[in-house]
């Protein structure tokens, strides 16, 4: 199976049709010690396969514990991936020692969720935002502390803050510190794990449209996490959909707003708020029934099987493959090709409706 | 309403020039983390009141032999056990000795041994605490585990074991204290260590490619600094308290040398007839932890960012 994600064209930031990261069938299992019963596992991540090109971002939705997160600390190996293999540039990464991965270090890079947690609190920020040219050993004392004056003009903060403290910036403030950190490296990979969901809506923007920028400036590539539906159709080029530890739907962002195919990206993005209550009325929505199933155990065959509205018999017994329109994956049945010969019309939005009435 | 209106002229307010503009400036003085906490330190009275104790019996421990006449050793028969006066200011003992000149060689025994097994334990504690906690697995459990069993054995075996080998002396008082004393400390800072390598900054330090060595003691152990140095504050008086414990009952500093716990033992024969003989030094041994005490309260308090 191949991704395939061309003539995407954002403001600014151009894509070059440059593979930067390959991720194929990576799984991440946490073991679970139960006393003296047979260890179990939190498949957490599951055969998770995608490609990310250079200056593109790869948005990745899920509602919260479906292995999102687990997927971006894996890939920067925080998290020892159980199986699967991950390429930077067609050169393997996924078990390299802690020295040799020392280089990649410098090109795959991560901003954190919590903009009071990332940041230690006993060191300033010109130490913080040093620290990782002092790692890599980049420049001498001198040139570094002009450097780090430079990241702080870059993500909008005063060169004389660098003898601040941590606890004495506002999260918006503090996020952007993180972000110079990172960027004291000039990655070319950063996993966004979402960078704006401990802000205040006030300031996402002022992080978001610094992360635009960035990309726009330096063709850095993003995956950026997030479960705020409207956010990561705007920054991203491309979606993915998790449900469970696995990507039930790939695509290209607008098509996947326009038209979800999965039966979860459909009752996901009908959860989307509409900022007028006129039209939100009017709006139909879908309400899954039941709750996530354990990812210690998960349904045998599709993960969604316990809650999707179309579940049917072979939905029990296998896993659905991913299926391919044009530049979208789809890990459903109903859009294998046995089903869609029976099916005349493309759309199941009918069956929809029906479910909507009763 | 009207007249407010037509007495505000438009040429008054003019667009402010984007170079002025100044959003991002904090207005807060800039302090470090330390310089907080001590305007934080300085409001407890009791705190305050348990540092100056401490600072007090230290210049005493150092100074006090320079301004005594006496020695701790130097006996004269026609001078026992007399009271309080101008020559020997906290009287003499049953041997004639100097008491004042006794308590200073006392609190330097006490003080020494107090201080120093409290900066070994640290040491010993937060390594292998640190290491124990940061690497996990299995290794935690093998090292945890051998602190289990030093912590089986009651601590005043190890102490009178040693005497028995190393004599009674000060050296072995620090030993037969360091063996098990810095077990506490590491288990302290395993438990803030592994709760401290689970959050964002160590990852990121991590994923910036740090070094073990470099996340555990640049990035861990000093976010763990409150803790350790409440613990560091409690293991003094601690030290201080068995010293004089093994001294008082006998297997501790040997005579002719004064420590705070031989000097009680001497006086408790005469507590009937010179009672006041018992009240220096159990008020010295008194006095010390009670102020450590205080001390390491109110440095915890203090360090706690809570508290801000």
């Amino acid at each position: 199976m191949k991704v395939i994600s061309q003539f995407l064209r954002f403001d600014g930031g151009d894509i070059i049709n440059e593979k930067l990261l390959e991720v194929k069938d990576v799984c991440k299992y946490f073991e679970v010690k139960r006393g003296y019963k047979e260890p179990q596992y939190v498949k957490a991540v599951n055969h998770v396969s995608f490609e990310i090109n250079k200056g593109e971002t790869l948005g990745l939705v899920g509602e919260s514990g479906c292995g999102k997160s687990s997927l971006g600390r894996t890939l920067l190996r925080i998290y020892e991936p159980t199986s699967g293999s991950i390429k930077y540039r067609g050169d393997e990464i996924t078990h390299l020692s802690k020295h040799r991965l020392l280089p990649y270090r410098k090109k795959i890079q991560m901003i954190f969720q919590d903009p009071y947690a990332s940041l230690n609190a006993r060191l300033t920020v010109g130490e913080i935002i040093a620290e990782p040219m002092v790692i890599h050993k980049m420049y001498n004392p001198k040139h570094r502390i002009e450097r780090v004056q430079e990241l702080l003009k870059t993500v909008g903060l005063k060169p004389d803050h660098i003898r601040r403290y941590p606890h004495e910036f506002s999260g918006g403030q503090r996020q952007r510190i993180g972000i110079a950190r990172t960027l004291a490296l000039d990655p070319e990979f950063i996993v966004c794990d979402e960078p704006i969901s401990a802000l205040d809506v006030s300031i996402q923007a002022q992080v978001i449209n610094l992360l635009e920028k960035i990309q726009a400036e330096r063709g850095i590539s993003y995956l950026f996490i997030a479960h705020d539906l409207g956010m990561v159709k705007h920054i991203s080029h491309r979606i993915g959909v998790m449900y469970l530890g696995h990507i039930v739907e790939m695509g290209p962002s607008n098509e996947i707003y326009r038209a979800p195919y999965h039966p979860y990206t459909k009752a996901l993005l009908s959860a989307e708020p509409i900022p007028d209550p006129k039209s939100a009325r009017t709006k139909k929505r879908i309400l899954l029934e039941g709750e996530i199933p354990s990812p210690i155990n998960p349904p045998k065959g599709c993960p969604f099987v316990t809650r999707c509205p179309y579940a049917m018999e072979d939905c029990q017994v296998a896993m659905p493959n991913s299926y391919k329109f044009g530049d979208r994956l789809v890990a459903c049945f109903l859009y294998s090709p046995r089903r869609l010969r029976q099916r005349e019309n493309f759309s199941i939005e009918p069956l929809l409706n029906k479910k909507q009435e009763d | 309403m009207d007249d407010t209106a037509e007495k505000l002229k438009s040429d008054w307010f003019l667009p402010i020039d984007p170079s002025e503009k100044n959003d991002e400036f904090i207005a807060v003085e800039s302090k470090s983390f330390l310089s907080e906490a001590w305007g934080r330190f300085k409001k407890n009275k009791r705190a305050v009141f348990g540092l100056i104790v401490v600072i007090f019996f230290i210049l005493l421990a150092v100074f006090g032999p320079l301004i005594s006449k006496f020695t701790y050793d130097e006996q004269n028969a026609d001078v026992l056990n007399v009271l309080p006066n101008p020559t020997y200011w906290l009287g003499t003992d049953k041997f004639g000795r100097d008491i004042f000149t006794r308590l200073c060689y006392g609190a330097r025994i006490s003080l020494f041994v107090g201080f120093v097994s409290a900066l070994i334990n640290l040491i010993i504690g937060v390594v292998y605490g640190g290491i124990s906690g940061y690497v996990g697995g299995k290794t935690d459990m093998i090292m945890m585990r051998t602190v289990d069993i030093i912590y089986a054995v009651p601590s005043m075996l190890y102490v009178i074991l040693i005497m028995l080998v190393l004599g009674a002396n000060v050296k072995s008082i620090l030993i037969g204290i360091c063996i098990p004393g810095w077990i506490g400390m590491a288990r302290q800072v395993r438990g803030q260590i592994i709760s401290l390598k689970e959050q964002e900054f160590a990852l990121a330090a991590l994923v910036l490619g740090a070094s073990s060595r470099r996340i555990l003691f640049k990035h861990l152990t000093i976010n763990a600094i409150g803790p350790i140095i409440v613990q560091l504050t409690f293991l003094v008086p601690q030290a201080i308290f068995t010293e004089a414990f093994l001294s008082f009952v006998g297997v501790g500093i040997s005579a002719p040398m004064a420590s705070w716990g031989s000097m009680a033992q001497d006086s408790r024969q005469l507590i009937t007839m010179y009672p006041i003989q018992l009240l220096w030094p159990t008020l010295a041994i008194c006095l010390t932890i009670f102020s450590l005490n205080f001390l390491g309260e109110g440095i915890g308090d203090a360090l706690n960012p809570k508290n801000r």
